[in-house]
């Protein structure tokens, strides 16, 4: 190949990266929604998003470079130095008000463990959540999780229906049982993008 | 440059080497002694025979296995491994932790509220209990003998 034909090429791939960068960029939450892997192409699906989706894929398989949820810049540090002890500091998108306020003020049996924080961190923390919190939220994973809940009050994100439904077509309990990921509570084991809030299935990657 | 001011550096590296190699332990910080010294004045009171803390002590609380309720063993250990200096794993969340032993992280065993906090948390999640005076303090005697 001639070192012309190379720059030419060099170029080029630039600037598809710059575009499907601008794309990604500008639509965050609409856009890289609902696929048709699953099944479950809903009203935000047939848009040929599915060849913008590859595009991203192709360019960024390290995983987005900032988070894509509105909470995650605004965490009060004692979110992460509290809830992010025990487990993934799951984002405040991911269940409504109504069951973050249930899970705060019941931290003395949490799953079966003692959770209990100070008055203080625990109103700073349920404060935050519910800003954020799923039903205030227009983030795709809360539409995903709002979407069917009904009236229950669901405490563990894994039995929200429109978050299980997925894992049940994807997850084993096999899989749930291996050393690296050893429950379905340990998101980022699986989605290595879990921290930064997206759980768009480019990133998952499923440890042995 | 003289002769001896060449020499200092070396002295004091050789005096560096020497104390890293015969360090044992860490200081207990500020709010660690405190803690000690509390629950040394109850342990007193709960149990007339004790003696003050041991690193012994605490090193065979960190490894005893107490059968939970829900059919399973328990110790620190579980999560924190066989060794405290290694990094450990929430066993039930998958969760990573860094080490427990302040030789490695020095950033353990500083803070009253944290130390009591995980005390109240872990020791319930062992034990189905609380952790007495007596317990905590042979158990951070032992992490700070490290």
């Amino acid at each position: 190949m001639t070192m012309k034909k190379l720059l030419v090429l060099g170029i080029s791939a630039s600037l598809m990266m710059s575009c499907s960068v601008a794309t990604w960029a500008g639509d965050d939450d609409d856009d890289y929604g609902e696929r048709g892997e699953y099944g479950e192409r809903g009203e935000h699906g047939e848009r040929g998003e599915h060849g913008e989706e590859n595009e991203r894929s192709w360019w960024s398989s390290g995983g987005p470079t900032q988070p894509v949820l509105d909470s995650i810049p605004n965490q009060p540090v004692v979110f992460q130095e509290e809830c992010g002890a025990c487990h993934m500091a799951y984002q405040a998108e991911l269940l409504p008000a109504e069951s973050w306020k249930a899970l705060m003020s019941g931290l003395e049996d949490h799953f079966g463990e003692d959770a209990t924080i100070e008055p203080d961190l625990n109103q700073q923390i349920l404060s935050h959540l519910v800003t954020y919190s799923a039903d205030q939220s227009r983030s795709r994973i809360s539409r995903r999780v709002m979407n069917g809940m009904g009236n229950r009050l669901y405490l563990r994100i894994s039995n929200v229906p429109g978050i299980a439904r997925q894992h049940r077509e994807h997850v084993s309990s096999g899989m749930l049982k291996r050393e690296s990921i050893r429950t379905i509570a340990n998101c980022q084991a699986c989605h290595t993008t879990a921290e930064q809030g997206d759980y768009n299935e480019d990133y998952v990657r499923i440890p042995r | 440059m003289t002769a001896s001011s060449l020499f200092k550096p070396l002295l004091l590296g050789a005096a560096l080497l020497f104390s890293l190699s015969a360090h044992a332990g860490t200081p207990a910080s500020p709010d660690a002694q405190k803690l000690l010294d509390g629950w040394a004045k109850v342990a007193k009171t709960e149990n007339p025979s004790f003696q003050g803390f041991s690193a012994a002590e605490g090193k065979k609380i960190y490894h005893t296995e107490h059968l939970h309720s829900e059919g399973e063993k328990r110790s620190c250990a579980s999560c924190h491994t066989q060794d405290p200096a290694q990094a450990g794993q929430n066993i039930q969340t998958g969760k990573d932790i860094d080490p427990l032993s302040p030789a490695v992280n020095p950033e353990r065993f500083t803070k009253a509220r944290t130390i009591n906090k995980w005390f109240k948390r872990n020791c319930k999640w062992v034990l189905e209990r609380e952790c007495t005076a007596e317990e905590k303090g042979h158990f951070t005697t032992y992490m700070l003998s490290l």
